[in-house]
């Protein structure tokens, strides 16, 4: 959980840095999309509270808007369209890192806007941040949007140049 | 032909400036008619639009009429937009394209922030179609399922995007959770649901489709030009979330593809009042249809399942890899990464290992909840994370696309000869879909999915029906890989009449029959085993509830070449005249894509029978 927490406050501090002047996309760098926009929530209802399940997710740090300032145009935003195909096919994600390529993470690739170059970097990164989140038992244990979630920090920081170019 | 004389005479009645005459012209114009998809004109109901939804219509009775939806329409075009309220324009996008086409008029420019989006999400898509072959876990889906499909243009996107990040429009019903088997199949057959068509991205759909129900999908490209390929995605966008008429066998997402694609193909592309439309009759008519004299397929991109995955995968490894993969996961509940035969491999190899496992491990956890697969699962993980990225998907053989299978609907005719009857000739018809010996990868392998099966023998004493078939549904649920698996069940559900024993002609019973067991395969051959009870009338056999049990082998002799040995024995629970054994050997060999050749021996307790014969199938 330290580690997760650590990741996430490097992750918002990374956006901030590499942040645009506007508003607008100063409150979508800070969205939360498991959170703030409803992803995730049918495993939610599956699973009766969402603290219940995602103490990841909710203690993350990166929570700093509020529902009140969320708004439908905030939660199409690219970042969430990122985290939308991390939370649905994350499964696959997480196979094709460990395998070092597949579609899936293509896809993610091209969403992070990586060229060919950039993306072996960035799948070095993914697949050392894999390697370390699923390093003990627990990680068997846990709920899928937690994994997801980290897995969007996880990618988030990693293509943070990509994003950046 | 019929579009371009309507045009030709609208274009004259506007020149002529006969207003109410190219009205006319242009509410039958079949582009405008297929606009408001007003294809429904039962033999009880009067002709009107498909669509259900009041929002969908300008006019008050535009569902019915297709002229005072055309006035309606060019009305509220014409009117300069209001505040507040959203210009027909923004509405209807396609029906302000096409009318400004024909019709000459310029529109008032108006505000649409929807339509704006709509237009920059899919700017220059290349429209095709995705077929998912069929699935046996729904009857919905017993025939396979078609989406259409809006592939981007990645050429302007800066980096390289995969089909997974396109749109689907799936044309689906709308199926209350709490609908349970029987009220959906009574719904789906005779009315009560409404369907629309929504939109999702394609990585929802492969999750779905090839993850989850380890269905392979084809992606169906169709070149067409510039134009009306505007003009459909406009359409798409006017359709999207409205509620149409729904039934399974011939409003369905097939039938309403087709009546779709119409708008900018030129021919019927399945025809109006079929008793039933497939997805396969779509794809096959696509297949030959043509746009602007030139062909409408562009092209077909294979997407395979989780399943094939893993076979592809498993057989591309060496004898001694497919046994070191074998080492470490030897049962559904063990994982040994420390056996010898995996370590002494190279680490590239150790790779495609795991790489192979970890698939496995994927379509694992879709076929049940194995407890510690999870764990198992990041173990597998672990081990691939420690070694050297790279994993590409091996192919294995071509895959032969829907449309180039062989077709579903058969007639065959034989000669038989019964050592009781004597001899005499066998007309079969089946209209739908496959049995044991004709399926294949591309439908279903190892299944069998017969709908409506008739059989005639003629004899010297006349025409005689022996049986018909109402469906008889298979799936003998074989392994594609020696990787454990978690147990499944093989299982065979059918009901018709028949005959209640091979030395009469005229001894039809009822019967319906539900089976389930276990298939092994052994290389080639796939021996089944299965028990359960048959339900029958009783004008020719004793006991209407009879046990029964089925044991066979499907062999797979070549690829054209396959035999089925069959054994039945039900009884009836009341002495010997209640039992029956029945056997029958079959075998076919396809001569080509729509010609086979099939030879059966069969037997029971009464009767020998031999037969030989050509079917065709169209």
């Amino acid at each position: 959980m330290k580690l997760v927490t650590l990741s996430a406050v490097a992750l918002a501090g990374s956006m901030m840095i590499m942040g645009a002047s506007t508003a607008s996309a100063e409150t979508e760098r800070h969205i939360n999309p498991w959170q703030h926009c409803g992803i995730g929530a049918g495993i939610f209802d599956e699973n009766g509270t969402a603290a219940a399940i995602s103490n990841v997710i909710w203690d993350s740090g990166t929570t700093a808007v509020t529902s009140a300032t969320m708004s439908p145009e905030t939660c199409s935003s690219k970042e969430v369209e990122v985290a939308r195909f991390v939370d649905e096919t994350y499964e696959q994600l997480a196979m094709e890192t460990a395998m070092g390529e597949g579609e899936h993470l293509t896809a993610a690739l091209g969403l992070m806007n990586c060229g060919n170059t950039a993306s072996q970097e960035v799948v070095s990164k993914l697949r050392a941040d894999l390697q370390r989140e699923s390093a003990t038992a627990s990680y068997a244990e846990q709920g899928h949007a937690d994994k997801a979630f980290q897995y969007y920090n996880s990618l988030n920081q990693a293509a943070a140049d990509c994003a950046a170019s | 032909m019929r579009r371009l004389q309507v045009t030709l005479l609208a274009l004259l009645c506007l020149q002529s400036g006969v207003v109410m005459a190219s009205d006319t012209a242009l509410a039958e114009h079949p582009r405008w008619l297929s606009l408001l998809h007003f294809d429904r004109d039962g033999f009880f109901s009067k002709p009107r639009s498909a669509v259900v939804d009041d929002d969908f219509f300008l006019a008050v009775n535009g569902r019915y009429d297709p002229r005072a939806e055309l006035s309606a329409t060019l009305a509220a075009l014409r009117q300069p937009p209001e505040e507040g309220e959203l210009h027909a324009r923004c509405r209807f996008p396609a029906r302000a394209l096409w009318l400004g086409q024909v019709t000459g008029e310029q529109w008032p420019q108006a505000k649409c922030p929807e339509w704006h989006e709509w237009q920059l999400e899919n700017k220059d898509v290349e429209v095709g179609l995705i077929f998912a072959s069929g699935y046996l876990g729904n009857p919905a889906s017993f025939f396979g399922h078609l989406m259409l499909h809006l592939e981007k243009d990645d050429a302007d996107q800066g980096a390289v995007l995969t089909q997974l990040l396109d749109t689907s429009m799936n044309f689906g019903a709308d199926v209350p959770a709490e609908d349970g088997l029987a009220v959906y199949m009574a719904k789906g057959l005779f009315g009560g649901y409404e369907a629309e068509y929504s939109r999702a991205p394609f990585y929802r759909n492969t999750a779905l489709y090839s993850e989850r129900e380890m269905r392979d999908l084809w992606h169906y490209r169709l070149a067409l030009p510039a134009e009306e390929r505007k003009l459909l995605v406009a359409h798409l966008y006017e359709v999207a979330g409205k509620d149409f008429d729904y039934l399974f066998l011939n409003q369905n997402c097939a039938s309403r593809i087709a009546r779709t694609l119409e708008l900018v193909v030129d021919e019927n592309l399945t025809p109006g009042n079929a008793p039933w439309v497939t997805p396969e009759a779509l794809v096959r008519a696509i297949s030959e249809a043509e746009v602007q004299g030139k062909p409408l397929l562009s092209g077909v991109e294979h997407v395979p399942s989780r399943r094939l995955r893993t076979e592809w995968r498993y057989k591309a490894l060496s004898a001694s890899e497919q046994d070191a993969a074998m080492d470490v996961w030897p049962e559904a509940r063990t994982l040994e990464l420390e056996v010898d035969s995996f370590r002494r491999l190279a680490s590239s190899r150790q790779a495609a290992v795991l790489d192979t496992l970890l698939s496995h491990a994927a379509f694992l956890k879709q076929t049940d909840e194995e407890p510690g697969l999870a764990e198992r699962e990041r173990q597998l993980l672990q081990a691939r994370l420690q070694l050297p990225a790279g994993s590409e998907l091996p192919e294995s053989g071509a895959q032969v696309p829907l449309h180039e299978a062989t077709p579903s609907a058969l007639v065959r005719l034989e000669g038989v000869y019964n050592d009781e009857l004597g001899g005499g000739s066998r007309l079969t018809l089946r209209p739908l879909q496959y049995d044991l010996l004709d399926s294949n990868a591309t439908r279903m392998p190892n299944a069998a999915l017969e709908i409506g099966r008739t059989e005639v023998d003629v004899g010297h004493d006349g025409l005689h029906l022996t049986k018909f078939e109402l469906f008889q549904v298979t799936n003998l649920h074989a392994r594609s890989v020696p990787l454990p698996i978690l147990p499944s069940v093989a299982w065979q559900a059918s009901t018709g009449i028949e005959r209640s024993q091979l030395d009469c002609s005229s001894c039809l019973d009822g019967y319906a029959t539900l089976l389930g067991g276990k298939s092994h395969r052994f290389g080639r051959h796939l021996p089944f085993a299965m028990i359960g009870g048959k339900l029958r009338s009783e004008h020719h056999q004793a006991g209407p509830a009879a046990p029964m049990a089925r044991f066979g082998v499907l062999s797979d002799w070549s690829t054209g070449q396959r035999s089925l040995l069959q054994v039945t024995h039900v009884d009836g629970l009341k002495g010997n005249e209640s039992r029956r054994t029945q056997w029958l050997l079959r075998h076919r060999v396809a001569l080509s894509n729509r010609l086979d050749f099939r030879a059966g021996l069969e037997g029971d307790d009464k009767a020998d029978e031999v037969s030989a014969g050509l079917s065709w199938y169209f």
